[in-house]
C-alpha cells in the first residue's frame, strides 16, 4: 500500500513537471488487482473509455472539472482500448490505450494522442456531449438502452481503431471514380468486421478551390437506374472522420462505418457527397456484389 | 458546333446520360502480318456498349509461289458487352460483334506482273471496297483511375476479299479512359 502511494505520489510531480512543457495531455494509467485509475494533467470535462471487445464502456462528465481527474476502471487485459478525452479549453483528444498481458503497476501503454478538434465550447453548451455521443454514438444508444430496457441483441459496435488503420492503406477495390470537375471520388476499401461495414472512401482534388464537405449520405437505389429512384437512406454510425475540407492539390482518405447490410441483384447503395458552397455534388454508386463480398481485416 | 461533331463521331450521346468514354489501342499479329486497332467504347446501357473504332492491317498472301503483300483499312462499329467483372474489379472481360466497311489495296509487284503478263493471265486481286462483319473478346486489367492494359483478340470477316476471307489478331494494348 506503501507503495503504491509512493509511485502515485511520484506521478503526480512528474505530471506537474511535465504541465509546464507539454500542451497535450499526459494520461497515466495505475492498476492493481484490475482496478485502473487514470490521471489527467488537464482539466478535463468530459472522457469516454471502452474497454477492447468487451461493449463495456465509460462515461464521466462534470461541470466543474479539476486539474487532476482520477477514474476508476474495473477492467481486464485486452488488445486495445480506446479512450476520448474532451478537455476544458475544448480540445478533444483520442487516445489508444494497449493493456499489457501481465498486470503491472502501469498497465496502460497509451499513444500519443490525436487531437480530434480544437472546437471551443464551454460547458454549458448543451451540443458539447452530443458532439461525443455523435461520435460514439453505440455509447449513447447504450446508456439510453440500460435506462429504459436492455435489448435482447446488442449493438453493432464499430472500432475506432480499424477506422483509423484503414486510413493510408493499399486500394483493394478498383471501381471506376466518379469525376467534378477534377475532383476524383471513389470507394476505395471496403471492410467487414463484428457486424460493421466500414467504407473507405479517397477523395483527390485537382482543382485550385478547395472542396468544402457539406454531408455524406448513402441511399439504397435500383441498379438499373441508380441515378434516380432513391428510396431508403442508410444511417452510418458515426461521419466523424469525413473530413470537412479536402484543400486542392490534395487526396484524403476517409471512413464510414455502417452497420451490415446485403442488397438483392436489383439493388444498390447510392452514395451521397455533397458540397457546402458549390455543385461539385458526387453520387456515386456502388453495386450489390461489392457490398456483399466485403473484405476481411488482417 | 463542337456538340454537333460530338454527335457525328459518337451518335450514342445523343441517348447517353452522362458516363464515362474509353479509348482503346492495340498492336499485335495477323496471319502473315500485323495490324493496329484503335476504338472508342461508350456505355449505352447496362453492361453494353458501343465500341467504333478503325483497324489497319498490312499482311500478305500467296499467289502460287508468288508473296502479295496488301494493306487494309476498315471502319469497324458494333456492340460490346461486359461478361465478366472481378470482385474487386481488377479485372473485366467483354465480348464484342458489329459490321466493318473498308478498302483493300493490294500491291502486285514487278515479278508476279511478268508471270502474269508472260502466262497471258491475269489476277483477281484488285483494290476495292469490303465490307463484312468481325467478332472481339477483350479482357481488361485496371491499371489506375485512367489507364488499363488489355489483350485483345479479334476475328475478322471480309465477305467480299480476294484475298482470304477470314483474319484473325491477337494483341495488346492499353485503354485510356475518360470520365
Amino acid at each position: 500500500m506503501k507503495q503504491n502511494l509512493s509511485t502515485t505520489a511520484l506521478l503526480f510531480v512528474l505530471l506537474l513537471f511535465n504541465m509546464g512543457f507539454s500542451q497535450k495531455p499526459t494520461l497515466v494509467g495505475l492498476s492493481k488487482n484490475n482496478l485502473s485509475i487514470f490521471i489527467y494533467d488537464h482539466p478535463v470535462n468530459y472522457d469516454v473509455t471502452d474497454l477492447g471487445n468487451t461493449k463495456d464502456f465509460f462515461l464521466i462528465e462534470t461541470e466543474d472539472p479539476k486539474v487532476f481527474k482520477l477514474k476508476c476502471l474495473a477492467c481486464t487485459p485486452k488488445d486495445h482500448s480506446n479512450l476520448l478525452v474532451y478537455l476544458e479549453n475544448g480540445d478533444t483528444y483520442e487516445y489508444t490505450l494497449r493493456i499489457k498481458e501481465n498486470f503491472t503497476r502501469r498497465v496502460f501503454r497509451e499513444t500519443n494522442p490525436n487531437r480530434i478538434s480544437s472546437k471551443k465550447r464551454t460547458v454549458k453548451d448543451s451540443d458539447s456531449l452530443n458532439v461525443i455521443k455523435n461520435r460514439y454514438s453505440f455509447y449513447s444508444n447504450n446508456v439510453d438502452s440500460e435506462t429504459t430496457k436492455k435489448p435482447n441483441k446488442p449493438k453493432a459496435v464499430f472500432s475506432p481503431i480499424i477506422c483509423d488503420s484503414l486510413v493510408g492503406t493499399k486500394a483493394k477495390l478498383f471501381l471506376r471514380p466518379e469525376r467534378r470537375s477534377k475532383v476524383y471520388f471513389k470507394l476505395k476499401n471496403l471492410v467487414y468486421d463484428n457486424e460493421i461495414l466500414y467504407f473507405l472512401f479517397n477523395v483527390k482534388n485537382k482543382d485550385k478551390m478547395d472542396f468544402d464537405v457539406e454531408k455524406i449520405t448513402f441511399a439504397i437505389g435500383n441498379s438499373q437506374d441508380p441515378k434516380e429512384g432513391v428510396s431508403d437512406e442508410v444511417k452510418y454510425l458515426t461521419d466523424a472522420y469525413v473530413p470537412q475540407k479536402i484543400v486542392s492539390k490534395n487526396s484524403i482518405d476517409f471512413v464510414v462505418p455502417l452497420e451490415k447490410l446485403s442488397l438483392s441483384s436489383s439493388k444498390c447503395i447510392i452514395v451521397n457527397f455533397a458540397e457546402s458552397e458549390g455543385e461539385r455534388d458526387f453520387k456515386y454508386m456502388i453495386p450489390y456484389d461489392i457490398i456483399n463480398n466485403p473484405f476481411k481485416i488482417n | 458546333m463542337k456538340k454537333i461533331l460530338l454527335f457525328l463521331i459518337f451518335p450514342c450521346l445523343l441517348f447517353c446520360q452522362e458516363d464515362k468514354l474509353t479509348i482503346d489501342a492495340a498492336f499485335g499479329l495477323m496471319e502473315d502480318g500485323t495490324a493496329l486497332i484503335a476504338k472508342a467504347n461508350y456505355p449505352l446501357f447496362e453492361k453494353f456498349e458501343f465500341q467504333g473504332g478503325v483497324s489497319y492491317s498490312f499482311t500478305s498472301d500467296y499467289y502460287e509461289v508468288f508473296k502479295v503483300p496488301y494493306t487494309n483499312v476498315s471502319l469497324n462499329l458494333g456492340l460490346s458487352k461486359d461478361v465478366f467483372n472481378s470482385l474487386n474489379r481488377k479485372f473485366v472481360a467483354k465480348v464484342g460483334l458489329g459490321g466493318l466497311v473498308g478498302y483493300e489495296t493490294v500491291t502486285i509487284d514487278k515479278e508476279l506482273q511478268n508471270y502474269l503478263t508472260l502466262n497471258l493471265m491475269s489476277s483477281n486481286m484488285e483494290n476495292k471496297v469490303v465490307y463484312g462483319a468481325f467478332g472481339n473478346a477483350q479482357i481488361n486489367y485496371v491499371l489506375s483511375n485512367f489507364f488499363s492494359l488489355h489483350l485483345l483478340a479479334n476475328q475478322f470477316f471480309y465477305a467480299n476479299s480476294d484475298l482470304g476471307n477470314l483474319n484473325l489478331f491477337a494483341g495488346i494494348g492499353l485503354t485510356f479512359h475518360i470520365f
